[in-house]
């Protein structure tokens, strides 16, 4: 622990469950991102079924992964900041 | 007891604590299904592995740290025993089912029983259906997969998906030794060292790049029009390329050409290899093209799927009259339907074979002999190394070819001359060229061998009616952990050929030579040699 953490305690990575999930994670917070939302999308479209809303979440997640996968392929890019562990 | 075997036993331990989390963890499962008749058989299945590995560990908590010929006992030793335990679910419930022992609400309501189901009841089927999901393979011994209860489907979707990380865990840190290909093609300076130096995160990057490939392949196929559960399940058997289905005519169920386009890029996910995956997050998507494995992968699957295609239309397999597409808004006719329903099937086909998936959207007993060895070839020389998939590895088959094209040339260059053997543009010393070839000879070698073995066996068991290639089919499907089926495994094969087709599966995810160790070291230490 150190004296800053009193400032980031809202961040998932402090957070019980969720926080222990990113230490196995990719050290990104794009992926990370991905990462916990996918369960979170699964479920919602096990439960809620076929309509507009689930397949716009559904295609806004493949989306997504390939939105950050161009993000971190993209010369600006610092690539020694991508996912690491 | 030797100090050796104190080592593997507290590490089989281990793996039989994390086998019964996981059972546990699938507890769920049969809650949310209503098959609560299940929960009993899930509970003493995940009890009777924690009891067991808890004594080991125990028992064995001084040994030593494993050495390499500790890890190669270790993987052999283990992924036997997981399957072993693993049968566990397959007997208990299909047990429970047939007698009924509890009362409500653990009572098995009216129809929950299946001929299907009924199968499982006898051990060896159990086992040969815990082997085939653990090794990833997808041969089956039930007859309709879709009457199963949905806590069997669960569980043989997480064999294989759990089997599937255990594989590449396996081969990119545990195994990776010097000529076993893997170890050359990301040991180079140029990269980093298979995914990290280290084991332990090696695996915990191999896991979280496996968990976002699942969320994602379970969302396009559903997206692709499965239903939830089907979309889990197949999303997580054919990222793991291990081809169990919940439908009893696998992906061909559907008869959907989206679905079958879909899982096609899921099927290869599985079949890149996971340092390659890794490095194209991180951005260096160059490796598409610059990885040895990845670039042949691309181009033999290419070329396989022109020549499978080729072939079913010169043999007229998918002659066609119409094919209604897209809710009728496009309608093909004559030849154009036969061309799409040939490339359709034969593109799917080859890719389930050659990233050793083992999905099926058509039956393949029928087809020519040329279009099933084809069939063969891919599935004997699987994909890369360092995935989920089976076979030999194309860093092996691009060794024998790059390598004996080296020998050759070499003999029109003077003695003074200085060569280089380069693999993925990696300059080999002599010594390591050596040993490249030696691991990849040895390896193809030792396939021959037991394929023929498993070949002789099947011919001298199996019913008649089974032709040759029916038969070279079935056995390099089982040994390449592929799952295609000519139609011969099933509950009603022969004993002797369930107990080959368990070894060749065990043999074919281990690359034979683990196996080879770890009976040598029994025979030997266990006093039958010495």
């Amino acid at each position: 622990m150190t004296d800053d953490d009193s400032e980031t305690d809202w961040m998932p990575r402090n957070l019980p469950v969720v926080g222990r999930a990113l230490a196995f994670g990719p050290g990104d917070p794009l992926y990370d991102v991905l990462l916990i939302a996918g369960p979170l999308v699964v479920l919602i479209l096990a439960l809620a079924g076929r309509n507009v809303v689930t397949v716009a979440l559904a295609a806004g997640y493949v989306v997504g992964f390939v939105a950050v996968l161009a993000y971190h392929v993209s010369p600006a890019d610092d690539r020694d900041g991508g996912p690491d562990r | 007891m030797n100090d050796g075997y104190r080592v593997v036993l507290r590490d089989l331990g281990r793996m039989l604590q994390v086998l019964a989390a996981i059972l546990a963890a699938s507890l769920p499962i049969p809650v949310v299904w209503g098959e609560f008749y299940a929960v009993p058989a899930l509970v003493a299945s995940a009890l009777f592995p924690l009891a067991v590995g808890t004594y080991l560990k125990r028992r064995y908590a001084g040994a030593d740290d494993p050495g390499k010929l500790h890890g190669m006992m270790i993987a052999a030793s283990g992924w036997f025993q997981v399957a072993v335990f693993g049968t566990l679910p397959f007997l208990l419930v299909s047990w429970t089912v047939a007698v009924d022992p509890f009362p409500w609400p653990l009572s098995v309501p009216a129809g929950a029983g299946s001929e299907t189901l009924a199968a499982f009841r006898d051990p060896l089927n159990g086992f040969f259906e815990s082997m085939s999901g653990f090794t990833g393979t997808g041969l089956t011994m039930t007859d309709d997969e879709g009457a199963l209860p949905a806590t069997v489907q669960w569980w043989r979707t997480l064999t294989e998906w759990v089997g599937g990380v255990g594989v590449i865990v396996l081969t990119t840190a545990i195994l990776a030794r010097p000529g076993s290909g893997s170890l050359t093609l990301y040991e180079s300076e140029a990269r980093s060292e298979k995914i990290h130096p280290s084991i332990v995160s090696t695996v915990r990057t191999i896991w979280w790049i496996f968990l976002l490939f699942t969320f994602l392949s379970i969302t396009i196929l559903w997206l692709a029009g499965m239903p939830p559960w089907d979309a889990i399940n197949h999303g997580m058997t054919g990222l793991s390329t291990g081809g169990f289905s919940v439908t009893d005519a696998s992906i061909g169920e559907y008869d959907s050409p989206l679905v079958d386009f879909a899982m096609i890029p899921i099927m290869l996910l599985g079949s890149i290899a996971f340092p390659v995956h890794y490095l194209m997050l991180r951005g260096d998507i160059r490796n598409l093209y610059t990885d040895l494995q990845t670039r042949w992968l691309f181009g033999y699957l290419a070329l396989g799927s022109v020549a499978l295609i080729g072939l079913l239309l010169l043999d007229g397999t998918y002659q066609t009259e119409q094919v209604v597409l897209a809710d009728g808004d496009l309608v093909l006719n004559g030849f154009g339907a036969t061309l799409f329903q040939t490339v359709r099937y034969g593109l799917f086909q080859f890719v389930s074979a050659g990233t050793c998936t083992g999905f099926g959207t058509t039956g393949v007993s029928d087809w020519s002999a040329a279009s099933q060895l084809t069939m063969s070839f891919a599935m004997v020389v699987g994909a890369a190394a360092g995935s989920t998939v089976g076979g030999i590895k194309l860093v092996r088959l691009a060794t024998l070819v790059k390598g004996t094209a080296f020998r050759i040339r070499d003999v029109f260059y003077p003695d003074s001359a200085v060569r280089y053997f380069e693999m993925n543009g990696r300059r080999l010393s002599e010594t390591e060229a050596s040993r490249e070839f030696e691991e990849a000879a040895i390896i193809a070698f030792l396939w021959v061998v037991f394929l023929g073995v498993g070949l002789a066996v099947l011919l001298l068991t199996a019913p008649t009616g089974v032709t040759l290639e029916n038969a070279v089919f079935e056995i390099t499907s089982a040994q390449g952990n592929v799952g295609l089926s000519a139609g011969i495994t099933g509950p009603g094969m022969a004993t002797p050929a369930k107990v080959v087709f368990l070894f060749n599966m065990w043999i074919g995810r281990l690359e034979i030579i683990p196996v080879l160790v770890l009976l040598r070291a029994v025979f030997k230490r266990g006093g039958m040699y010495a």
